[in-house]
């Protein structure tokens, strides 16, 4: 059983800010829904059913030849706090964290790979990568697909394509996001803009986590609305469309701050940083929009001291999860804020995510 | 004023007019003369086919899968469908979903590479598996056990017909 406990100090590969456009793209993330085809979706079945199609589809996994195999973790019966890590690692959704009953997901080690089981659908696959990389995101997506196919007799309807649970995602049953972040836009007012001419050409917008979540961090994720009547090739196409003229407007909405206003937002900047790291109180709300401006910063050149893998990681280790973990026991909210305050501080001197200090029991 | 039977002469009770070519024909028979004739079932299924044309298809609202038993108005409330066979059988309400929602009504794109069952053996699977669902409920574990048997041979004759 893989220790989740050990995988608070690192971070996913897809954070890695090595991919091309890293600066503002952060990752590419390709998902495919599958069901079986002689079982009732996920929903609807009962809780001896949900165990048959897990085991089954946990079986199948095991058995399929990947560079790097799939470990599979099952949800049923894991701590509340297990299940939230996993959500703000983005290995699982939050649906599949609240969920009831038989469940789990397979990931890789490096976590570009993650496949959740008996969630909406009862497969949820998903590829992950560091930059705009949806090339290599669906070979990689396709390769595990066809992989899986040849063992699982997949729902699949000659008119309809590939049947989901529900008929948002039928057909290729692929959503495509790419996840940008988009503080300029932001601060200047002009992202609303860009989001409704994006909604226009059926590419939905949302935030960091997914359905519902608020744009915290100024992260947004880009992705197609459509999944029926467009081939997997045509619907990337369209997304890898829009994606340079998106970058392009962050990067004229930078260009033009920094030419009208360059010490004020030099300022701003330097007290956002100033502030991370001599806080000793920090709420996540706070900690994002401190650590946007500041990863502003950095790509900027203005902040020359942080790079942006430490940046893209602290956004994720100050999630309170991950805090609780890094610290080896429970935290209430208050107790939250002061570890992530010192959790930054140590982070931002240079220190390593386990020589935080944050797991000193005094502090407790 | 009732009119004898054309056949018998008994008093008649169905009354049709025929119509063949542009001349007008009214019937008069009685129930047994009709009965022998097969014409009242003919009737009663134009009179159905009438409504049907009249009124639109069967109301979404009587609309249900045969396999697994959702309603389609159970999908509308909840969004979310209970099978894949759900795909067909609801399909006279989904369809306009479908269109609406995507803007499209045919997949193009990838398709499994791999011969599969068809989707009457898939779709009797989901059913058999609802029927052993309920008979464990009801405690009727003789069914049960026969059930089960049933779904395990149907499974292995898809697996082997792949």
């Amino acid at each position: 059983m893989m220790n989740l406990d050990q995988l608070a100090t690192t971070s996913g590969g897809w954070l890695s800010a090595t991919g091309p456009d890293s600066e503002i793209v952060v990752s590419t993330r390709i998902r495919l829904a599958r069901n079986l085809a002689t079982f009732p979706f996920s929903s609807r079945a009962t809780a001896h059913q949900k165990s048959e199609i897990e085991q089954i589809l946990r079986e199948r996994l095991g058995q399929i030849d990947l560079k790097i195999p799939l470990e599979y973790v099952p949800l049923a019966g894991m701590p509340p706090l297990d299940r939230q890590f996993l959500v703000e690692r983005q290995l699982v959704s939050r649906e599949l964290a609240g969920g009831e009953g038989a469940r789990g997901v397979a990931f890789a080690p490096d976590e570009t790979v993650s496949v959740m089981v008996n969630e909406e659908d009862h497969l949820r696959m998903q590829v992950m990568r560091s930059g705009l990389a949806l090339e290599s995101a669906w070979e990689c997506m396709d390769d595990l697909d066809n992989r899986l196919e040849r063992r699982i007799a997949y729902a699949f309807h000659e008119e309809f394509g590939y049947l989901t649970a529900c008929p948002t995602n039928v057909g290729t049953g692929m959503r495509a996001s790419i996840m940008l972040h988009l503080p300029a836009l932001e601060y200047t007012r002009q992202s609303e803009q860009v989001f409704r001419a994006l909604q226009k050409i059926h590419l939905e917008v949302r935030g960091l986590y997914g359905e519902g979540s608020r744009a915290s961090g100024h992260f947004y994720q880009i992705s197609n609305q459509v999944t029926l009547g467009k081939n997997e090739e045509t619907i990337l196409k369209d997304i890898q469309g829009v994606i340079p003229a998106v970058i392009r407007y962050e990067k004229d909405a930078r260009e033009a701050w920094s030419r009208s206003d360059q010490v004020a937002l030099k300022e701003r900047i330097r007290r956002a940083l100033e502030t991370l790291r001599t806080a000793t109180m920090m709420t996540s709300e706070e900690a994002m929009e401190l650590l946007s401006l500041v990863r502003l910063g950095v790509t900027m050149h203005f902040v020359e001291e942080l790079d942006l893998p430490v940046l893209n990681q602290l956004f994720i280790h100050t999630q309170p999860a991950h805090l609780q973990k890094l610290a080896g026991r429970p935290l209430d909210s208050e107790q939250r804020n002061a570890a992530r305050a010192r959790y930054l501080q140590a982070r931002l001197e240079g220190k390593g995510p386990e020589a935080t200090g944050i797991d000193d029991e005094s502090l407790a | 004023m009732a009119s004898p039977c054309d056949n018998c002469g008994e008093p008649a009770t169905v009354h049709l007019t025929r119509i063949v070519g542009k001349e007008k024909h009214k019937v008069h028979l009685c129930q047994q003369c009709a009965d022998k004739q097969d014409l009242l079932k003919k009737q009663v299924l134009q009179i159905h086919n009438v409504l049907h044309a009249l009124m639109g298809p069967m109301p979404l609202a009587t609309l249900a899968c045969p396999a697994c038993r959702i309603q389609f108005m159970e999908f509308r409330n909840i969004g979310r469908l209970g099978c894949p066979h759900d795909y067909d059988s609801l399909r006279q309400g989904l369809e306009e979903i479908i269109r609406r929602l995507q803007g499209a009504r045919k997949h193009i794109g990838k398709r499994p590479s791999l011969l599969r069952a068809d989707t009457e053996a898939n779709r009797v699977v989901v059913t058999l598996r609802r029927e052993l669902q309920e008979a464990v409920q009801a405690e009727d574990y003789g069914q049960a056990v026969l059930l089960r048997d049933q779904i395990r041979n149907a499974m292995q004759t898809i697996q082997e017909s792949q």
